[in-house]
């Protein structure tokens, strides 16, 4: 079904809620190129969600619309502001640019309910084409715009009221039109049939129900910095800081009950540019103490030690100067650290008697960190299995840290599943897969049609691997073939004909032959 | 064996035990009864004594006293304590396709089977998940170490300017060795299962092996590590060493096998070094490839099969492709090689290593 369409594409008759094929057909007889992109709800609210919190700059309450299951509107509460930028034209101009800058086409209205700025923005109400009846201002004012917008309440059709689409469809089929109708009725028999929906929308757009935009609430920041009036050289100086620093956002996370999952440390130095380095967490802390092992590593590396002899010698280097890349001498005015990330802190109560050791889900995380910490989050990996055909799509490693990850790991893909054939699967396997050069004999007989009897025939051949780190074999004996026709999606199919062989040693290894290219590779070691 | 005499407990023991009292009983009465009977007692005394001997050495071991199993009654049978003791390091010696992953990841399996996790080292790139969960290996508290970064995540600008640094970084050597210190280092780590990553020369390797070793006693955590043939004889902190070498279940031409022969692939293990055990026992087992059972060949098969293949019996332990290598020659019996050893290599070898060299 299409969710939603440009200008352009309603221009040829595509509307939403159609049947995708229907779209595109229609699409194909216009002239213009076009693009289908698949609907993805969660991001479209997690986007809006991020347009509100930046929009925070003009006003203080900002919130999202709030009875639908799909907000699209931002409502920005602009009362006894207009006068800091001007106008409240000005100001929606400045949110239109604003908007516009960040690549969002906004419509912008504004009137004294919800209910009302929800219609005037959906039904493009445009305030100066319906006032021409009335006196013509020579400058349109809040009290004319809203005055109006009143007046034209009445014309709006029923889609400007926020019903439920059942409730529509009931109107639609009584001959009900616009707002001016349905305000004709009798207000007791609206709530008979249709109960408090209507006359609610109703009372909300004139104002006589109070309509609260509810604010939404950004992240809590945990942010600290200590400006140097004297700009410190010293690597211990700069410790010294960053730990109470940290000691104090822990504070405020404990109070909080949050546990920070990613740090943010900055070192301001003169340039635009200054030092900055992370420390990502696989379980959220509050201890400083953790946080600052991991920093001081971090800071290591961003200040840079990295010869091994200076290694050697850290603790007498610990308190020399720092210095920049270029050799440069480092003037750090300002440090500051800060959460990007935290999470509520889970508290799971300590067993008095923990006999096993290998259950303690603390040792593992500070394990986690300290790997993560110095080799990089993305070389410390669990894997998770696909469902794919092709020995090497068959998993995916997914870095064990993620500050963004608000659930703890998976584990549904991840269980070991009773396998029916262990060593159906080699436990090495190269990538990419090592050619073999096949004797003479192998190449002249050729499989133009591979097929069960070939294991018989694939006995006895002997192959050279092209890397020559690995010895040539004969086999002995061979269990397959096993083909595998799959990822036409990925461009060429893969056909392949696999084989696990035991050579005349009694090492086992797979092998595969390239049904379209008629080469022989080794893809893995039993 | 100095030390001895400063415990009191075992000198006490030593004291109980005068072989000098049953030898001549023996040899006087030929009578089999009161020879098994001396010969039980001596065995007693033995196994206590080694008990006390082994509290004594690893007083400073953090384990829980629980063993783990190779996954095998075979080859559990052939170690002293009837499986790996915690807080030690276990050596695999073999060649590439040998089965020696598979025996390996077998143990790693059972050492993470109370729930502790499991660190994979894989700084070949070479390891294949899928494999290991069809062996039984619980995927979900693995921890893999890889060179290549896994699949980035794309959420929020902040992680795009934290990515940046770390994805480029190119990770070497000591920076797996690092990783396996510190994960052995962890309690909560089962077992730390690797290829050791090439040493920069053998004073490296000695250094980083001992702090292996000393890690692993300090947790209780297993280290489970593969080394190609090369390194067979050299100086080696674990506590267990197989040699192991693949042979041909089946050789070819016998036709009327069985179809559940089929099924079936040799490994033949070797008992390289092993604490409190005569070391150079040897088993051939058979793995079945359908449920990974690891059962040990019955003995009059190997002869047949060895027949069959016109092998002579001596040849079954030459390792494979290692032509123009004087090591395999000495097969049972590590190598020392003619370069002066260091004294931490000295160390490595136990009192029994050096028994079984002068016999």
């Amino acid at each position: 079904m299409v969710a939603a369409c440009s200008p352009l594409a309603q221009r040829d008759g595509v509307r939403v809620d159609m049947p995708l094929a229907e779209a595109k057909s229609l699409l194909r007889r216009g002239s213009t190129t076009f693009h289908i992109l698949p609907h993805d709800p969660t991001t479209d609210l997690y986007t809006l969600q991020q347009l509100a919190d930046r929009l925070d700059c003009f006003s203080p309450l900002v919130g999202l619309e709030t009875d639908t299951d799909k907000p699209e509107s931002i409502l920005l509460d602009i009362a006894g502001l207009a006068h800091l930028f001007g106008s409240e034209e000005k100001l929606a101009g400045r949110v239109q640019a604003f908007c516009k800058q960040q690549g969002y086409h906004p419509r912008t209205s504004i009137a004294d309910t919800v209910g009302l700025a929800w219609a005037a923005v959906r039904h493009q109400y445009n305030p100066a084409a319906q006032a021409s009846g009335s006196p013509a201002h020579d400058s349109p004012t809040l009290e004319n715009h809203s005055l109006a917008l009143r007046a034209c309440t009445s014309s709006l059709p029923i889609h400007a009221l926020r019903l439920t689409p059942r409730t529509l469809e009931t109107l639609s089929q009584l001959g009900i039109q616009t707002v001016g109708q349905l305000m004709l009725l009798p207000r007791r028999d609206l709530t008979a049939r249709f109960g408090n929906e209507i006359t609610n929308r109703i009372d909300q757009m004139s104002g006589s129900t109070p309509e609260p935009i509810i604010a939404r609430r950004p992240p809590p920041e945990y942010y600290a910095e200590q400006l140097l009036n004297a700009p410190t050289h010293h690597r211990e100086t700069i410790e010294v800081i960053i730990a109470r620093l940290t000691q104090q956002i822990c504070n405020e996370l404990s109070a909080a009950q949050r546990g920070a999952l990613q740090w943010t440390f900055r070192l301001f130095h003169g340039t635009p540019l200054p030092i900055k380095f992370y420390v990502s967490l696989f379980q959220p802390t509050t201890t400083p103490e953790h946080v600052m092992q991991l920093a001081l590593m971090q800071l290591e590396q961003a200040l840079g030690q990295p010869t091994k002899i200076q290694n050697r010698t850290r603790k007498k280097k610990r308190s020399s100067f720092i210095r920049s890349t270029n050799g440069g001498r480092l003037e750090v005015n300002e440090i500051t650290v800060s959460v990007t990330s935290s999470v509520l802190l889970a508290h799971r109560q300590r067993k008095l008697f923990d006999e096993n050791p290998r259950l303690d889900q603390q040792a593992l995380a500070h394990l986690i960190n300290r790997l993560s910490g110095r080799l990089g989050r993305h070389h410390v990996v669990y894997p998770t299995l696909n469902s794919g055909a092709q020995p090497e799509y068959a998993f995916k490693l997914r870095p064990l840290i993620n500050p963004h990850r608000r659930t703890p790991r998976r584990t549904d893909n991840t269980r070991s599943q009773p396998s029916s054939h262990v060593m159906a699967r080699p436990l090495k396997m190269f990538n990419p897969a090592v050619e073999l050069n096949a004797a003479e004999h192998v190449r002249s007989t050729g499989f133009s049609q591979p097929s069960a009897k070939h294991e018989q025939t694939i006995n006895s051949l002997t192959f050279r691997p092209q890397n020559t780190s690995l010895p040539s074999f004969q086999i002995k004996n061979s269990w397959g073939p096993e083909r595998i026709e799959t990822g036409w999606w990925r461009g060429r199919t893969t056909r392949r004909d696999y084989w696990r062989i035991e050579t005349e040693t009694g090492a086992q290894f797979w092998i595969y032959r390239d049904l379209q290219t008629r080469k022989w590779f080794l893809h893995g070691e039993f | 064996m100095s030390q001895i005499p400063l415990d009191p407990f075992i000198s006490h023991d030593l004291a109980q035990y005068k072989p000098g009292q049953y030898k001549p009983e023996a040899q006087a009465s030929d009578s089999p009864e009161t020879n098994t009977q001396a010969n039980g007692l001596k065995a007693q005394v033995i196994k206590k004594l080694r008990q006390k001997i082994r509290r004594t050495e690893t007083a400073s071991r953090n384990d829980d006293g629980t063993i783990v199993s190779s996954g095998s009654a075979a080859i559990d049978s052939l170690l002293p304590a009837g499986g790996y003791q915690r807080g030690t390091l276990v050596e695999w010696i073999a060649d590439s396709g040998s089965g020696a992953d598979f025996l390996s990841l077998t143990t790693a399996r059972q050492a993470a089977l109370d729930g502790g996790a499991l660190v994979i080292v894989d700084s070949t790139e070479q390891f294949y998940p899928p494999a290991a969960a069809a062996l039984g290996i619980n995927l979900g508290n693995l921890i893999l170490l890889r060179e290549t970064a896994g699949e980035t995540s794309s959420h929020g600008p902040s992680s795009h300017g934290q990515s940046s640094q770390p994805q480029t970084k190119q990770l070497d050597a000591d920076d797996f060795l690092w990783a396996i210190d510190q994960s052995l280092r962890c309690p909560a780590v089962a077992a730390v299962w690797g290829h050791l990553p090439k040493f920069e020369n053998s004073l490296t390797r000695e250094r980083w092996l001992r702090r292996f070793q000393l890690s692993a006693e300090s947790s209780g955590c297993l280290g489970l590590f593969l080394q190609p043939l090369e390194q067979f004889g050299k100086p080696s902190w674990a506590e267990t060493q197989w040699l192991v070498n693949s042979s041909v279940a089946w050789p070819q031409g016998s036709e009327n096998i069985r179809r559940s022969a089929r099924h079936c692939r040799r490994v033949e293990l070797k008992l390289a070094r092993c604490r409190g055990s005569q070391i150079g026992q040897a088993i051939t087992l058979d793995i079945n490839t359908i449920s990974g059972s690891i059962n040990e060949t019955p003995k009059n098969k190997i002869a047949i099969d060895s027949n069959a293949n016109n092998q002579p019996a001596n040849d079954q332990y030459q390792p494979a492709h290692t032509a123009g290598s004087s090591q395999s020659a000495s097969f049972g019996r590590p190598l020392r090689s003619s370069r002066p050893l260091s004294v931490a290599a000295e160390l490595a070898h136990p009192a029994a290593d050096r028994r079984q060299t002068r016999a």
